[in-house]
Formats: structure tokens, sequence, C-alpha cells
């Protein structure tokens, strides 16, 4: 790594550690000020002293500064005693490795997370996961939910997608019985207006439709709107003209919902989206019960 | 025809004394402005200057002492390391208000006088910075930086490390300069306080 990325990092380490010696261990502060230190060293010498930290016996918290500064070290040898690290040690060591090798982004460490993925408990599974996330690697992520062996993992990692807002591999996802709800979950998390609409327009699935158009009204913006107004209008199907209306109110379109009110013969109809436009603690509101006392829509 | 003056007058190197008598003259400065002296760099230290980015790459302008920017910056370029480093402090009322290192190739201005001590003995410096080392202040960070980057200044940089009655975070950035220094007697002293051997 370059020296002047290096000396931002390590300055960064010490501004954030500042306070923390005096509160432990003397000696046990010293060497994770030492490590911290180390990260601005040039690789070639950094590398042996943090590989021996790694190897002897030290508290979690020494050899987990050691594991940031791998991180940092531009080296073969420091991925693969990462990557070693990550596949032999147990509990937060273990976890932490793994969420090094993503902070530090090398594709090859990366690759290596798929088969500690595959041979890990749910614990690892969730590392690796944010691990591919914080090294924004769609790629694997896509990987794992298209190769899902439970719908627990096939969750995850579309959430993951989701969180990482591939919305594009989210659509190109390979079917899978019961894959929507998590699909429409992660597609409303990325904030994929046009594939959610997609399936919201989509009655041949009204499980799915009533999911996606829930899923609109959590991405709300203006466009939102007008796709739930032509669904609430366009049904016959209660359900579906409930979600819309929950939708337009999730996202906050009281105007749209004193157009319904105004254009509804139905005083039932009427009293529900009154009902709404309370809720939403909204000026028109107000303006619809003065319409209504006055006579008018 | 009447020269026009720069805004940032070109320095006036004033040698005021021989080296010999260095330790009086720099516990005698007080007059106000800047004042520099030379001292033999450490083996690896780094070619401090000021850079300016330039399509991902560094390139080296000089410093204005005067301005704001006092952050330490260096290149990876080895060729063009000095074998002497300049230390600048700026006096005011017998005060240091401030304390700069640069390498000796690294061109400087401002607006004022620079007095110039010369070149130095590296222990009267060292012990000349150490002392604003302690308590913490603005300059400690300043001083510690200045000192990782004599020759043979291992020993004073490792003497605030161990004193556990500093402040923490003067040992901390004692550490973080040792490393900066680069020296071979530096790593080994991280790799015993860490594993040690």
């Amino acid at each position: 790594m370059h020296l002047f990325p290096k000396l931002i990092l390590a300055t960064l380490a010490l501004t954030i550690s500042g306070t923390a010696i005096a509160q432990s261990d003397d000696a046990e502060q010293l060497k994770i000020a030492a490590l911290e230190a180390l990260v601005s060293a040039p690789d070639e010498k950094a590398l042996p002293i943090v590989s021996k930290v790694l190897a002897g016996d030290h508290s979690d918290e020494v050899k987990s500064r050691a594991l940031f500064v791998l991180s940092q070290i531009d080296l073969p040898e420091s991925q693969a005693i990462l990557l070693d690290t990550a596949r032999t040690a147990e509990g937060d060591l273990k976890h932490q490795a793994i969420r090094m090798i993503g902070i530090g982004g090398n594709p090859d460490a990366l690759k290596g997370l798929a088969e500690i993925y595959s041979n890990g408990d749910a614990n690892t599974k969730e590392s690796v996961l944010h691990a591919y996330m914080i090294s924004d690697d769609v790629d694997s992520v896509y990987a794992l939910a298209a190769s899902a062996v439970s719908d627990e993992e096939f969750e995850s990692a579309v959430h993951t997608l989701g969180v990482m807002g591939a919305t594009d591999r989210l659509r190109s996802l390979p079917d899978r019985p019961g894959a929507s709800e998590s699909i429409i979950h992660a597609l409303a998390i990325a904030g994929d207006y046009e594939g959610l609409r997609a399936y919201a327009v989509d009655a041949s699935n009204p499980e799915r439709q009533l999911e996606a158009i829930h899923g609109l009204g959590i991405v709300g913006g203006e466009e939102v709107g007008p796709t739930l107004i032509e669904i609430y209008r366009g049904t016959d199907n209660n359900d579906v003209r409930e979600a819309a209306l929950h939708g337009l109110f999730v996202a906050d379109h009281d105007t749209l919902v004193l157009e319904l009110f105004r254009e509804s013969t139905n005083s039932e109809e009427k009293a529900d989206l009154l009902r709404i436009l309370v809720m939403m603690d909204s000026d028109a509101a107000i303006e619809a019960i003065d319409a209504a006392l006055a006579g008018g829509p | 025809m009447r020269l026009r003056r720069a805004l940032c007058v070109a320095i006036v190197l004033l040698t005021a004394f021989a080296s010999e008598t260095f330790s009086a003259a720099i516990d005698g400065i007080g007059a106000d402005g800047w004042h520099t002296w030379r001292v033999e760099a450490g083996e690896n230290a780094a070619d401090w200057c000021c850079y300016v980015w330039n399509s991902g790459n560094a390139e080296r302008t000089g410093c204005d002492l005067d301005g704001s920017r006092s952050g330490y910056s260096s290149s990876d370029d080895r060729s063009s390391l000095a074998p002497h480093i300049q230390i600048y402090t700026l006096m005011s009322n017998g005060n240091v208000l401030k304390i700069r290192t640069l390498s000796s190739q690294c061109p400087v201005t401002t607006r004022t006088e620079i007095f110039d001590l010369g070149i130095v003995e590296n222990d009267d410096s060292v012990g000349w910075l150490a002392q604003y080392v302690a308590p913490r202040s603005e300059l400690s960070s300043d001083a510690l930086a200045a000192m990782s980057a004599h020759e043979n200044s291992f020993d004073a940089i490792v003497s605030v490390i161990e004193d556990r009655e500093l402040d923490e975070d003067i040992r901390r950035q004692a550490l973080f300069w040792l490393v900066e220094s680069k020296s071979e007697q530096g790593f080994e002293y991280i790799e015993r306080l860490l594993v040690g051997t």
C-alpha cells in the first residue's frame, strides 16, 4: 500500500483510539498502539511482525488489531494468512478475519470465502455475506443466492443483494418456489420501483402482488403514487384495493387519497378513505370533512 | 525599473552561529520569526515536503511556512531522499508556536526572514525538541515527528514510549513516529514489544 493512504489510516487509528489506553492494561494497550502504528509501515516490515502476533499467545483484541493491519498489507501472504485464520480460528476472531477479508477486498481472498461459507454455521455464513457486502462483491452474493440449499440461505443472500442495491441481479435470479416474497422484500430495500411495479400490476399471483404493492409503499416517491392509484382503480379485489390504499398511506400521498375520496360514490368506501386521511394527519382530511359538511363531494 | 516584490519574499538565510555553538544558540533563540537548523537524517527518513496531487501522482512543490497547512507528506521515491533534514520553529514573544520538519532539499517560502543556525549535532536538536513533547500540546506530535526524522533518535523516542508518567496519547504518538522513522532498530523494538523476542 502507498504511503499517503497508509498515513491517513494510521492517523485515523490514532484519533479513534486515543482515549482507550488509560482504561486498560498498559502492556496490552501498548501492543495495540504498536499494531495501529504498523499500518503505516512498509508491507514487508509489517507482515512478519503481524504474522507472529497472530501465531502467538495474545488476547483476541490484540489479534483482532493484527488482522486489521494484515488486511491493509498488499502482499499475497497476508491474504493467505487472513484466509487461514478465517478457516481455522474460532469465535470472534474467525468472524473478524472474515470481515477483514471484506475490508481488504482482495479478489482471491474473497473467492476463498465461498468454501468457508459452504462449510460454515449460520453465523459464519452471515459473516461471509457481510464481508461480500463490505467489498461490494455482488457476483459472489448472487452466486450464493442462486445456489442456496435452504430457504434461510436464500433469504439471507437475497436480503444482502437488496441492501447492496443489486436490483438487476435480484430480477435475474432463477425461479425458486416461494422465493418471490424474499425477492420483493429485497427489491423494496433496494428501492427498485420498476421491479416492484412489474409484480404489483401482475394479478396472476395475488400473494406476490400484495407483497409488491406493500413494497411500493415502502419505496415511496412521486412515481409510486400514480401506480398505486392505477392499481386501486383497476381492481375489484378488496385485498388489492386495501393494499394499494395502505401503500398510499405509507408513502404519504394524502392528496391522492383525497382524490379517491372525492371520486368515490360509495359511502362505506368514503368512510374508509376519510379514516386513512385522518390517520395521515393530513390537511386534506379537514378539507374533505369541510366539503362533506357543505354537502360537496 | 522598480522590481516588483513578490507576495512571498524569497527566503533570506542568515547563518547566525557555527554548529559548535548550537546549544547556546538554540537556547538563546528568542527573536520573533522562523528559526531553522539542519541535522543528519535517519537512514530511512522520509522526504518530507509539500505535494499536490495531479492526476493521481504526487507532485512536489515548495512549502509555505506561513500557510495553514502543516501536515506531513512524503514521496516513496527513494532517489530523492536527502541526507539532511531541516527543522523550522516559529518563535513569538519567547514562545515556540510551531515546529515543522522538512527535507533539507524542500524549498520553503515565508513572508519573514528565516534565522539559520546552520548544521547542528543531532543530540542537541533532539534534546531541544524533547522539551516540547510533554506536557501534551499542539507541539507534541510535531516535536515527535521532528525527532523521528533524526539519525540516532531511537533512544529518545523509546524513552517517551516507556514513560508511564506521560500522557498516553503522547506515548501512542511516539510509537507512531517510531514506525514512521522506518529504522531497523525501530522495527526490532516494535517486534519485541509485540512478540517478546
